[in-house]
């Protein structure tokens, strides 16, 4: 029927052919001659505008207030029906300048003429979607056929077109009580070929429009495909939002909505946002109901004010860390936003609408976003320090990884970019050189001097110290030492950027001093390379030096010990050496004497005692009460566990020492009979007092006391030799005379050398100061004190050293290496770092480094 | 399944295999990134206080003995 002539020439007779008539002629002509420049293109995407238009007429009833239910229906034939119940198109006739609409039905103008429709009267509609505001009449040219049925004023009224010439007039079809405007059309394929609807596309934009438009339902049904979905939102963006960061974790619980309205400049602006724990920006902006991909006045006013109120606050609440201040994108990291605006006269960039360009609309926006945001940060603390925190740690991040990759930079662009602290070697060769990280100046300067400078490199570090209001003192490592590291190694930094095969050295070796300072300054190092340069160790490339404690000079014979434990170890062996101990009667007699072979094993037992000794004194019990108070005489057995009990009432302990398992349960089943319900709880019992726990009513605390079959063992061997316990912790007596009583232990050694001593447990340091005679013991405060040869000597000859390798594995294993364990080695570090100062201090207590092995 | 707590955010991080846990023992780069700026800006120090703290004195033994 594309022959039928024009509708409006019939109607309107010879007479109205002028100027006019022409325009409208080639209104709807021009569209089909040029549908791109209506539609933006023939394909897929204009020919879903198509539906886009159609749907926009009934979501402009919807934002009247006078639509509730639309749907969407594709049908078998290749169709598409809108339907809507609103109040239904206007079907009467029309008073109009031009004489060729005069008379003419509204419908029919709206379907047969561009830009003529309610939406384009600020009475009918406050605002106006209308994806291109063409109007419905660019749908009804481009369809091969358009059936439009508007049910009003009780009457059923239909009209029927084909490539937009009607050819049907309007005509009333029956009685019709409710009302709304049903639209169907076939797109016309010589348009748009071969394209076809899609439905997930559609009902992913009805989707969006039903959000947009909260309490509007909106039903899309494919029947070719039978899919049905219906769309209804009571609580529009908000529910978009939650939409929007399905799957993601939430940063907090509500959607945080903003709804501001300008009577005066019929604006209204709606916001929901909603941070996730993700660092993925999601803002969409709507004005009218149209997605502006480009964003636009709106979006501009959200984002400024966004950071404006933000960093306000943080910095008004001590939020913000240091000087670095986040920028909107480190604000917006993990937020997900939509911004819907509703604009009488909205004003795009370019046909496409992807950017809204109306300036009172980013103004408007930014004031409702500085108003309400600030009012939900004062009365939201909680919230709002997480979401800035968020934004703060983005900021650091940023200029950390900027700062890493200046550093990058800078140290490639130049060779001689190494920094001044370092000592190079002159061999290049990669896996026969070596870097030592030397803690101090003077260390340094020894182990320059002290170096074989072919292939030991070394850098200097000074541990900076901060003497914090005199009452702690800070080290660290600086700016520069970390930088200097980074340029030395030569493997960059950050995850990407870190290259373990660009190292400049086949070992890197931590060289401290064998104090606690010395520990410390190792353990940030250690920490340092473990975070940020972990594959170094995970090849196996990273050694701690083993410099000496002491230095032992007997005669003219230097020797160098690694720590006191060797030391002890060497002054017994000297000190055994011709000694013999004598065991004397009241009257000085001497009853016999041990030397040799049998005194080295007594030594030995009571070395082993003076462990089992600290043990327990950690444990807040005395060797000595023990061994009188609470040992079996009879049966020689040692107390397995310590029992302390609280009463209720009473907030001191009771203790009790046991011999087994058994006793132990007799000792709860008295209590429970007695006092009541008693809680049980094992402890080490390592920190000395005040561990037990809080106070509970009634509790009886047990520490098992590991060192009871041990001292079994070690007072039994004694006993072999004819010692007993009562030996170990005799004291000689004051007489009337004031005298003391007769030594029963006397030491010596030769003619002259003798030392009279109380009991056995003097023993052994007696026996260690006749070893340390005629020696010279030297302790190495630091590495600075030994000269060069003697640090060459003893840490950094390949030939003699002993070094030892930083490994890190989940299984420590039992070897000669600094093994970081996996996890535990990051709990130690967060105790050194962190903010648990009770932590901190029993570590350090501890005395520093944790790191397995590491103090042999 | 072995975990470690990520040093900056202290999420607990689980994995079955070391090859799932590149940026350990940070649980993303972010964090690392926050971590390395930290050391840049002299954030981790190691603290001691001037006056040693003295071991506390052994427990009294100020009740009744089994």
């Amino acid at each position: 029927m594309s022959d039928t002539p024009d509708n409006l020439d019939v109607m309107n007779g010879a007479e109205a052919y002028d100027e006019s008539k022409i325009r409208v002629l080639e209104g709807l002509e021009a569209v089909r001659k040029r549908p791109s420049m209506y539609i933006g293109d023939t394909g897929l995407a204009g020919l879903h505008h198509l539906v886009h238009e159609v749907v926009d007429n009934a979501i402009d009833e919807a934002m009247a207030g006078y639509c509730r239910n639309i749907v969407v229906r594709l049908n078998a034939d290749g169709s598409c029906t809108v339907r809507d119940d609103g109040r239904g198109f206007p079907v009467g006739p029309m008073v109009h300048d031009n004489p060729e609409l005069n008379g003419k039905s509204a419908l029919e103008v709206c379907m047969t003429v561009l830009h003529a429709g309610g939406k384009f009267d600020r009475d009918s509609y406050k605002v106006s979607g209308g994806l291109h505001g063409v109007g419905v009449s660019v749908v009804n040219a481009l369809s091969e056929w358009l059936l439009v049925e508007v049910s009003r004023d009780g009457k059923k009224h239909q009209m029927r077109f084909e490539r937009g010439h009607p050819t049907t007039p309007l005509q009333i079809i029956g009685p019709e009580e409710k009302t709304g405007t049903r639209v169907t059309f076939k797109a016309d394929a010589e348009i748009f070929g071969a394209a076809e609807l899609r439905y997930d596309t559609l009902a992913s934009r009805l989707r969006e429009l039903a959000f947009l438009n909260e309490g509007v339902s909106i039903r899309a049904v494919d029947e070719v495909a039978g899919k049905e979905d219906t769309f209804f939102y009571a609580d529009g963006l908000r529910q978009f939002v939650q939409h929007l960061n399905a799957g993601k974790e939430p940063l907090h619980k509500n959607v945080i909505c903003f709804h501001a309205v300008d009577d005066e400049q019929r604006l209204v602006c709606d916001v929901a946002l909603q941070y996730n724990s993700g660092f993925s920006e999601t803002v969409l902006a709507f004005a009218n109901n149209i997605h502006n991909i480009d964003g636009g006045t709106h979006l501009s006013g959200f984002r400024s004010a966004l950071t404006r109120t933000m960093n306000y606050y943080a910095r008004k609440e001590g939020l913000m860390k240091g000087k670095v201040v986040p920028t909107g994108d480190d604000l917006r990291e993990g937020l997900t936003a939509v911004i819907s605006v509703k604009v009488p006269e909205p004003q795009f960039e370019a046909q496409t609408k992807v950017r809204l360009m109306n300036p009172e609309v980013g103004t408007f926006v930014e004031q409702t976003i500085n108003e309400q945001l600030t009012n939900f940060l004062e009365e939201n603390p909680a919230e709002a320090k997480r979401v800035i925190m968020k934004g703060v740690q983005a900021a650091q991040a940023r200029e950390a990884a900027r700062k890493a990759r200046d550093l990058a930079r800078k140290t490639a662009m130049s060779t001689g970019g190494m920094p001044d602290k370092l000592k190079d070697c002159s061999s290049h060769e990669r896996d026969t050189t070596e870097l030592y990280l030397v803690e101090g100046e003077s260390a340094g300067g020894s182990a320059k001097q002290g170096r074989d400078s072919r292939f030991q490199a070394i850098l200097y570090l000074k541990g900076k110290i901060l003497n914090v209001e005199k009452a702690r003192i800070d080290k660290m490592l600086s700016h520069d030492e970390i930088k200097a590291i980074i340029s030395a190694v030569g493997c960059g930094i950050g995850a990407e950027e870190f290259d373990v095969s660009k190292r400049r050295y086949g070992k890197i070796i931590l060289m401290t001093d064998a104090d606690v300072d010395g520990s410390h300054i190792r353990t940030l190092l250690l920490t340092f390379l473990f975070r940020h340069m972990r594959p170094l160790m995970d090849e196996g490339l990273v050694y701690v030096a083993q410099p000496p404690l002491y230095q032992i000079r007997r005669g003219r014979r230097a020797d160098y010990v690694l720590n006191d434990a060797i030391l002890n170890g060497r002054l017994t062996e000297w000190g055994l050496d011709g000694t013999r101990l004598e065991l004397r009667a009241a009257d000085g007699a001497t009853e016999r004497t041990l030397d040799g072979e049998p005194l080295a094993a007594i030594i030995g037992l009571l070395e082993n005692i003076d462990a089992q000794a600290r043990t327990l004194r950690r444990r807040g019990i005395d060797l000595a009460t023990l061994a009188q108070r609470h040992r079996d005489p009879e049966r020689g057995t040692w107390p397995v566990y310590r029992a302390r009990v609280y009463r209720p009432g009473s907030d001191r302990a009771i203790e009790f020492y046991g011999y087994s398992d058994a006793e132990f349960e007799t000792l709860c089943q008295q209590e429970r009979e007695a006092h009541g319900e008693v809680e049980v709880l094992d402890v080490a019992g390592l920190g000395g007092n005040g561990s037990d726990g809080g106070a509970a009513p009634h509790r009886v605390v047990r520490c098992e006391l590991s060192e009871a079959k041990t001292l079994e063992r070690l007072f039994g061997g004694l006993a072999e030799h004819g010692l007993a316990v009562e030996d170990f912790f005799a004291r000689r007596e004051e007489q009337v005379t004031g005298e003391l009583t007769t030594a029963r232990f006397v030491l010596g050694n030769g003619e002259n050398l003798t030392k009279e001593l109380n009991n056995l447990a003097e023993v052994v340091e007696a026996v260690r100061e006749f070893g340390s005679r005629g020696i010279e013991i030297k302790r190495f405060k630091g590495l600075g004190e030994m000269n060069p040869d003697e640090l060459w000597d003893t840490t950094m000859n390949p030939e003699k050293r002993t070094l030892l390798k930083v490994t890190i594995s989940d299984e420590p294993e039992d070897s000669e290496q600094v093994e970081i364990d996996a996890r535990e080695a990051d709990r130690i570090f967060s105790i050194l770092m962190g903010d648990d100062v009770e932590a901190r201090r029993a570590f350090i207590e501890a005395n520093a480094i944790h790191v397995k092995n590491l103090d042999i | 399944m072995p975990s470690f707590r990520c040093a900056t955010c202290r999420t607990l991080v689980e994995y079955g295999d070391m090859s799932e846990v590149p940026y350990r023992p940070f649980c993303s780069q972010r964090c690392r990134w926050i971590d390395l700026g930290n050391w840049f800006d002299e954030e981790y120090r190691v603290t001691q206080a001037i006056e040693d703290v003295p071991p506390s004195p052994p427990a009294a033994s100020d009740g009744t003995d089994a």
